[in-house]
């Protein structure tokens, strides 16, 4: 958030302090929907100060919200989102590569753990040696790069889709069918990756491998922390 | 009461042609148009016309703070706004002529009309 956009936000928040009940209710699940369709965040807190600003008067004025609104919260935010401006491809791109590199470690992270937990209850078992090494297959590699494009794809899909209507039941279905058949299609990816790229392109130090794991997460976490703590303090 | 689809085409010139009188803010709009005969036209139903003018780049809005209480949000016209309001009227001008033509000529409405 750039220092125009958190003045105004820092602006907007005592301002909606003001707004009470289903008008509180109201301006946080527009600024929500702005959010997720992808609205320049500057001009969500735009929006957000002049329906906050139409919400006050509607509120001190004993109207409803839909009456305010001039129909249901859902319906506004189509008829915002035909004018609103959307982020830059780049700017969509970068943040969704913080959930597509997120996912990434915690693939690759789930692979380290079940091959190196693995090969240990085998060497366990056996009374051989553990080799301490991570051996990453052209399956894995496959698998990865797949999956992290299918979560990048999933995301964009989801963020520029212009409707915000309430779900039909035949489009819940549709998405389930969607999820199942997602869910199912990384299984077959796994499995067939397995049989059919066993072979390994490189080897890790299992040691040097979990450590940059740790130090990783530690970055991540802290991170996501400040960034928290800065929307607070905006 | 105008049906709403019948408002829609027009609202948008009839704001364009309310901001061209004199700067103003989005509640006095409303407030205009009600006098005008428009009936309750919402806050949220002039708001997002107002972004898609501003958007066009018909009218600008710059916020100013008001002795009565917080700031608000005043519109103004612009060159291309003017334009758009010109082109505007010029076709209200032929839809409502069309159509007063055309209830003209149903009249004497007295089922002699087919004979």
């Amino acid at each position: 958030m750039d220092r125009k956009t958190a003045e105004l936000n820092r602006l907007n928040n005592e301002t909606d302090a003001l707004l009470k009940g289903d008008y509180q209710r109201a301006i946080t699940d527009i600024v929500c929907i702005l959010r997720l369709k992808n609205v320049d965040d500057y001009q969500v807190e735009v929006i957000r100060n002049d329906v906050t600003d139409l919400l006050l008067r509607s509120q001190e004025q004993g109207r409803s919200v839909e009456e305010a609104l001039g129909g249901d919260i859902r319906s506004f935010c189509d008829t915002l989102l035909e004018s609103a401006g959307k982020k830059s491809f780049g700017a969509v791109v970068l943040e969704n590569l913080q959930s597509v590199l997120v996912c990434l470690l915690i693939l690759t992270g789930l692979s380290f753990l079940s091959s190196t937990v693995g090969k240990l209850v085998i060497c366990l078992r056996t009374g051989t040696a553990f080799d301490w090494q991570w051996d990453i297959t052209a399956g894995d590699v496959a698998t990865w790069l797949v999956l992290s494009a299918a979560v990048f794809g999933i995301l964009y899909i989801a963020l520029s889709s212009p409707s915000t209507g309430k779900p039909t039941r035949r489009r819940r279905w549709e998405s389930l069918a969607f999820g199942v058949g997602v869910t199912g299609g990384c299984l077959l990816l796994a499995w067939l990756s397995a049989a059919y790229l066993p072979g390994t392109v490189l080897r890790l130090p299992a040691a040097a491998a979990g450590a940059v794991y740790l130090l990783a997460a530690a970055v991540f976490l802290i991170h996501s922390l400040r960034q928290r703590r800065r929307s607070a303090d905006a | 009461m105008i049906p709403s689809q019948m408002l829609k085409g027009t609202l948008e010139g009839c704001i364009l042609e309310i901001v061209r009188r004199r700067e103003i803010y989005g509640y006095e709009i409303s407030q205009a148009l009600k006098r005008y005969g428009f009936g309750e036209i919402s806050d949220g139903t002039i708001y997002p016309l107002l972004m898609r003018l501003e958007k066009n780049g018909c009218i600008t809005a710059t916020y100013r703070s008001s002795a009565a209480g917080p700031r608000r949000k005043y519109y103004a016209i612009t060159q291309e706004g003017d334009s758009q309001l010109r082109q505007f009227r010029a076709s209200w001008g032929e839809l409502s002529a069309a159509v007063n033509l055309l209830f003209r000529e149903e009249e004497p409405c007295n089922g002699q009309e087919n004979r």
